[in-house]
């Protein structure tokens, strides 16, 4: 644009403008660096895995010695169970059964058919 | 891309961004996070900004000021340029600075750098005794108050056109006015000034 008075407009264009500082550039690249490094690492923190119940078991799990440990105990447990003793209905007899052998016959007797809800012996075992 | 890559002045040895490429390719890259198209684009334009900042503030360290808030925004938000927008980068960004600048003036209390007394001295005798450098400095001071004494709009629409060369209608819609304001703007700003400065000579 041009200015219709040549005296002013030389006026106008002799009018400086000081140097900005040498460092404005740098420090405002340095700043930008600096708010790049902090959004990077908000966002690495943002991703980062949380500790849960579900993850502990999966990063167990996920370890092949640890599966076939577990396997193994798992069908050691599923082994004694099946050789637990039954009674004549199949059923697993209870853990306060005592088995007394009889005339090379196995017979199953009930504790808690000796023994009141208390606790108190009630009758003849033997 | 190198989107992390150390930044320095110079920039960028080895880098894939080129100083060639426009400022409108470089807001592209920029709005990926390249750290190296926005040295660049920053080393292109911080003159041209922080001398419109200037002429508006008229303080060295609020136009430093200002020049730095806008670029860290666009680094901050850089989707707040449209690609499709009709506007280039440099008219869009003097709008930014504008505005930031006009911020900057509600915050912070007008700068007057010159005492206008020590100005109205050189309708003193002494005033011819004075060097032609001397003579020169009040000159210049004279016109930056006549400058500062123009209302915002006044002196922002001078800026635009003269200083920084824009075409009237460019910087009507960096003003966001039609063109017949614009050229109203401008002509009362010259007459202002003209006034201004006949007056002050005159008194010489």
């Amino acid at each position: 644009m041009s200015i219709d008075d040549p005296e002013l407009e030389k006026q106008l264009i002799s009018l400086s403008v000081p140097k900005k500082s040498p460092l404005l550039e740098q420090n405002i690249l340095a700043l930008a660096t600096a708010e790049q490094s902090a959004q990077d690492a908000l966002k690495a923190k943002s991703v980062a895995p949380q500790l849960t119940w579900a993850s502990f078991f999966r990063s167990i799990f996920s370890a092949p010695q640890v599966a076939m440990a577990f396997s193994v105990i798992l069908c050691c447990g599923l082994w004694m169970g099946w050789s637990l003793p039954t009674d004549s209905t199949g059923l697993l007899i209870d853990a306060s059964t005592i088995e007394l052998a009889s005339n090379g016959n196995t017979t199953s007797f009930n504790y808690d058919d000796f023994v009141s809800s208390d606790g108190i012996y009630e009758g003849d075992l033997f | 891309m190198s989107h992390h890559a150390p930044l320095n002045e110079d920039i960028i040895p080895g880098s894939d961004v080129s100083r060639d490429l426009s400022d409108e390719t470089l807001m592209a890259l920029i709005q990926k996070q390249d750290q190296n198209a926005f040295a660049i684009l920053l080393q292109r334009h911080s003159d041209r900004f922080y001398s419109l900042a200037y002429r508006t503030l008229f303080s060295q360290s609020d136009a430093e000021d200002v020049v730095q808030e806008c670029f860290l925004k666009l680094w901050r938000k850089p989707d707040i340029w449209k690609a499709d927008s009709k506007a280039t980068f440099t008219t869009w960004f003097y709008r930014i600075i504008i505005n930031a600048c006009i911020d900057k003036n509600r915050q912070t209390k007008p700068v007057t750098p010159y005492d206008e007394v020590e100005i109205l001295d050189e309708n003193s005798d002494s005033f011819e005794r004075l060097s032609s450098q001397q003579q020169e400095d009040i000159r210049q001071k004279r016109l930056t108050l006549a400058l500062q004494k123009l209302p915002e709009r006044q002196r922002t629409a001078l800026n635009l056109c003269f200083y920084e060369g824009l075409k009237n209608q460019a910087a009507a819609e960096v003003m966001d006015i039609n063109l017949k304001a614009l050229q109203s703007l401008l002509m009362r700003a010259k007459t202002s000034l003209k006034n201004d400065l006949a007056k002050t000579q005159g008194e010489t």
